[in-house]
């Protein structure tokens, strides 16, 4: 279903698709409560389906400057990896993404 | 156990040798330590008697130690505190232990504030009640049946309560303002850009804002001439626009000569009749002390939900990607469930979201999915740059606007967490400020028969936050109110 634009967040199939997207584990029964949850929300919002603005008045807004682009002290490896669920060897540990198979 | 003295005359007794920093610190930590209404999640006491001993050695070496000397401060827990645990409210940054400060943080203490504990939060800042904490809900110090508003509950219940003077919040959609008004305290979200949002947990960067807590408005702008200014570590923050000091501005201010706004299409909404009855005589107040007050619209007023509903949650499903279970977070699998491999690491990670926070990560990632973002993401953004072309519109030659902060006041606990659209349209007049950017202010203005309190909002336009204070002060002492919980 990847890749499928056409889903129906409405559905708890649609709902399961979102959740793939936003990588949440959902039972079958949370689905189902969130498919009329999204049904009632997306009732809410439709209003702005409406809105057709006058191309003038959506001038893009300035950018923010940049700051100059110096080097200065940033936190210590050990620091950084303190919150770590798992670390070794100055990095953060994670579960194997390729396989030998 | 409460406190009422003000946050500038503790710090002119700390100055003087009069009071000692430590003294005022040990008192706050007991306030906090027998918090009778779940307003902290954890205080900060080694942290504090460090800081106060610091302040009250500065004070004896005759050094300055700061506007806000000896202050005790509450911080938000969505605020980094370098070695205080802050979790957001949530389960999944339970035991999260920030390598460093947020740059408020920095600040308030380099004015010589001492935090003393972080407050109760809705998990992310996902909510308008505090209900969605989860590590239980705050109280409101009015009424211990009803909620402190939200998402910046325990600020602005620790400070109305009386544990603490000053707290820090912050607001994407109304999250210290509406918590003020339901609290009967006085607070403002900052014109965006106006203060640092570096190590504030981000919800939805292009309307998160921190801002202070207070029981008056001479102690908020204590606190906010502490807050305000450029950070270079924060890209969206900028050096504020105006000149001379918040402090300066809440004395001797008059609401003389003001011209003040009334939004037509807000009366028109349904509101609670005492609230709508506090604010008129509110505005009655105000124009009696010589203010001109004048109708104004807003006309796109009923997009203001939908987009905010769709932005903030887009922004929030993109900030909560980085909780994927690689940095931080509590690893599932790790105390005996299945292992975790590559493709389950993240979810299984993110059950640790609660129902709410999965609720607006789904509705955000649909908005931003391939098929959807037109009709979605990029008809919010347009909405976003008409609502603020209509505040820019309503606010030439005015002042402020002014209605009210929250459609009602504290509602009893449990009351609205069935149904997440009523609490959402809690939020109708004070998303639309976030959306566009502007400061906005909620100050007291009575109480119902039963004794809840209400706030007046102030909007007013781009960096005009000094003069929204100095008419909040004003008007605050026309009005003239007890705000103490029981004092009535």
């Amino acid at each position: 279903m990847t890749g499928n634009a056409d889903f129906d967040p409405r559905t708890p199939e649609g709902i399961a698709h979102v959740a793939r997207l936003a990588r949440l584990a959902l039972t079958a029964d949370e689905a189902q409560g969130l498919a009329a949850h999204m049904t009632a929300l997306l009732e809410s919002v439709e209003v702005l389906q409406e809105l057709e603005p006058d191309r003038s008045s959506l001038v893009p807004s300035p950018l923010h400057e940049l700051r100059d682009d110096r080097v200065t002290p940033s936190l210590p490896p050990e620091r950084a990896l303190a919150n770590a669920p798992e670390q070794a060897g100055g990095g953060f540990v994670v579960p194997a993404v390729l396989s030998e198979s | 156990m409460s406190d009422w003295a003000s946050a500038t005359e503790l710090a002119a007794q700390v100055r003087r040798g009069e009071l000692r920093a430590a003294d005022v610190a040990a008192a706050a930590l007991a306030r906090v330590a027998n918090d009778p209404l779940h307003a902290f999640l954890r205080a900060c006491p080694q942290r504090a008697h460090a800081r106060a001993e610091t302040v009250d050695a500065q004070v004896a070496a005759g050094e300055d130690p700061g506007p806000l000397a000896g202050v005790p401060i509450a911080i938000k827990d969505n605020l980094c505190t370098a070695g205080v645990e802050t979790t957001a409210g949530s389960k999944l940054l339970a035991g999260f232990v920030p390598p460093y400060d947020a740059e408020v943080v920095r600040r308030v203490e380099a004015a010589g504030a001492i935090v003393v504990g972080k407050t109760n939060l809705d998990e992310f800042s996902m909510g308008s009640s505090t209900e969605h904490s989860a590590f239980g809900p705050t109280l409101n110090p009015w009424d211990p049946s009803r909620v402190p508003g939200g998402s910046s509950g325990g600020s602005a219940a620790a400070v109305a309560g009386g544990l603490v003077p000053l707290a820090l919040g912050s607001d994407t959609g109304g999250s210290i303002r509406q918590p003020a008004a339901l609290c009967g305290c006085v607070g403002l979200k900052p014109t965006y850009g106006a203060v640092s949002r570096r190590g504030l947990i981000a919800f939805g960067s292009s309307l998160d804002q921190v801002g202070p807590f207070a029981r008056s408005v001479g102690d908020l702008a204590a606190l906010l001439d502490a807050l305000c200014g450029h950070d270079p570590a924060d890209m969206t923050s900028e050096q504020p626009a105006w000149t001379g000091s918040f402090a300066e501005a809440a004395q001797g201010a008059s609401l003389a000569g003001a011209t003040l706004g009334v939004v037509r299409d807000y009366l028109e909404l349904t509101l609670d009749p005492e609230v709508r009855a506090s604010v008129e005589a509110a505005v009655s107040a105000a124009e009696a002390q010589g203010a001109t007050v004048r109708e104004v619209s807003l006309d796109h007023t009923a997009l203001a939900i939908p987009a905010y509903q769709v932005l903030a949650t887009a922004e929030a499903s993109t900030n909560l990607a980085r909780f994927d279970g690689v940095a931080y977070g509590v690893r599932a699998g790790a105390e005996g469930d299945a292992p975790v491999d590559a493709a389950t690491l993240a979810p299984s990670t993110r059950r640790g979201f609660g129902p709410e926070v999965r609720r607006r990560i789904l509705l955000g990632t649909f908005a931003l999915s391939s098929g959807h973002y037109d009709a979605y993401y990029l008809k919010a953004q347009q909405a976003r740059r008409v609502i603020r072309a209509d505040f820019l519109a309503a606010l030439d030659g005015v002042d402020a606007l002014i209605g009210p902060t929250s459609p009602v006041p504290a509602f009893p606990l449990g009351e609205k967490l069935a149904d997440p659209l009523a609490m959402y349209a809690l939020d109708v007049f004070t998303v639309s400020t976030n959306l566009a950017g502007l400061p906005a202010l909620s100050l007291p203005c009575g109480f119902t028969d039963a004794g809840l309190p209400i706030g007046v909002q102030l909007t007013g336009a781009p960096w005009s936050d000094l003069r929204l204070v100095a008419l909040a002060a004003a008007w605050e002492q026309a009005l003239g109110l007890d705000r103490r919980p029981g004092a009535q």
